[in-house]
């Protein structure tokens, strides 16, 4: 493939989808600026394999796969240190996220199950994925995924479900 | 609560979130990110040639003493279908450091304090680690820093982020003063032009020559009220200008530039 094919038809899909899969990474981190970090990871992966990626017709799969690889180790590592916000994946000028009072609630509670629950809700529910692709995806078994889902879906209920 | 429930939950969002960067910064984060893989895997190439005519594979220990045992085999460059999980491609185990079955180590750096910083692939998938006795820190390779060094002098500064922050202050005019006993600045200069997306268009920024302990570092620094405070090895320019150059270079917004930052 030639760079400047490739370059364009990163720089459509990135135009295209970005958006879309900053709103996953903020679903799985709860924060505009880590969800920004976690997708300039998610897309400069990309980049890197996209000829393959792009032959076999799995761009979005690939960076929501990266996404949600990334996004529990990358939050783990900025909890260790938060002395330097926005420097991690330097990117020190965005803007700040929003308040408290604008999180939003169904993120927020996201937030509070835990890592694996969080990351099956995310591809099973939010992203419609069938339960199949969500176990390939995260190297579980299809009944772990369902166990993941079941409880994952029950918690949300209980903390959101009314106000959704 | 069902799949469209959430499903729609999920576009919701964009009432609230800030705006999207534009695309040609991403380009020019995957840019950089392609070639330093390249230089990753024509290094690995290299490493493996080195070892076949060598005749050993060495597997080290971890530390500065690597085992001197030979073991029967080269590095495999077989690759897994499934890399293992991201934390978990290596652990220090019995003195050592052993990897998880499909990843491949690709550079390894003494990391001091026996431990070791290692370059390792899985997979498509490149991360470096840090691992030693109490730790297993790992990172996505290639996109926030330059180099495998660059990353384990990030993690393993002394004392941490908060020291080096604490290495200087910044004054609101841009002057920077030794913030602790044992720094010295030897070349300053305050508010140099730097792109937007280090000082935000406003923030007061500075950047020097300083010796901390004997050691000389290139520094930059940002914003009195929470002094953000980088080190750059000091390989890296040879003089300020040329370190402000490699640093507007890093943070040039914009196609051939990138965003990643500098460290």
């Amino acid at each position: 493939m030639r760079r400047a094919e490739r370059e364009a038809e990163f720089v459509a899909f990135v135009e295209g989808r970005q958006a879309h899969l900053r709103r996953v990474a903020y679903s799985l981190c709860g924060d505009w600026h880590l969800a920004e970090d976690l997708l300039q990871i998610a897309l400069a992966k990309l980049f890197v394999a996209w000829p393959r990626v792009r032959r076999e017709g799995r761009e979005e799969a690939y960076a929501r796969t990266v996404l949600v690889r990334t996004s529990i180790d990358e939050h783990r590592r900025r909890s260790r240190r938060p002395e330097r916000p926005g420097l991690e994946g330097l990117d020190p000028a965005t803007a700040p996220s929003p308040g408290p009072e604008d999180r939003d609630d169904l993120v927020a509670a996201l937030q509070e199950l835990p890592e694996m629950q969080r990351k099956v809700v995310v591809l099973r529910y939010l992203l419609d994925q069938p339960v199949a692709e969500v176990a390939a995806e995260l190297g579980i078994s299809e009944g772990t995924v369902k166990s993941h889902a079941s409880r994952g879906i029950g918690r949300l209920r209980e903390t959101v479900g009314g106000r959704l | 609560m069902d799949h469209l429930d959430l499903s729609d939950h999920l576009e919701r969002l964009a009432a609230h979130e800030p705006p999207v960067r534009p695309a040609h910064e991403h380009l020019a984060a995957g840019r950089r990110a392609l070639r330093r893989r390249r230089v990753a895997e024509l290094g690995a190439v290299t490493a493996v040639l080195a070892v076949l005519v060598g005749g050993w594979a060495v597997v080290g220990d971890g530390g500065s003493s690597r085992a001197t045992e030979p073991p029967a085999a080269p590095p495999t460059t077989s690759r897994a279908p499934m890399p293992p999980p991201e934390g978990e491609w290596a652990q220090w185990q019995d003195g050592a450091v052993r990897l998880a079955d499909g990843v491949e180590e690709l550079d390894r750096i003494d990391a001091g304090r026996d431990g070791v910083g290692l370059e390792l692939r899985a997979g498509d998938d490149v991360r470096w680690y840090l691992v030693d006795r109490r730790r297993t820190t790992s990172f996505d390779a290639y996109v926030a820093f330059d180099s495998l060094a660059d990353w384990v002098s990030d993690q393993t500064f002394p004392g941490g982020p908060a020291a080096r922050a604490a290495l200087v202050r910044l004054a609101p005019d841009g002057t920077l003063a030794p913030g602790r006993p044992g720094v010295e600045i030897i070349e300053q200069v305050a508010s140099p032009d730097l792109p937007d997306s280090y000082d935000g268009g406003n923030l007061v920024t500075a950047a020097a020559l300083v010796e901390v302990d004997g050691e000389r570092t290139w520094l930059l620094a940002r914003d009195p009220a929470a002094t953000d405070v980088i080190t750059v090895a000091l390989a890296r320019a040879s003089t300020l200008d040329d370190f402000l150059a490699f640093a507007r270079e890093r943070y040039a917004d914009g196609p051939g530039g990138g965003s990643e930052g500098m460290l």
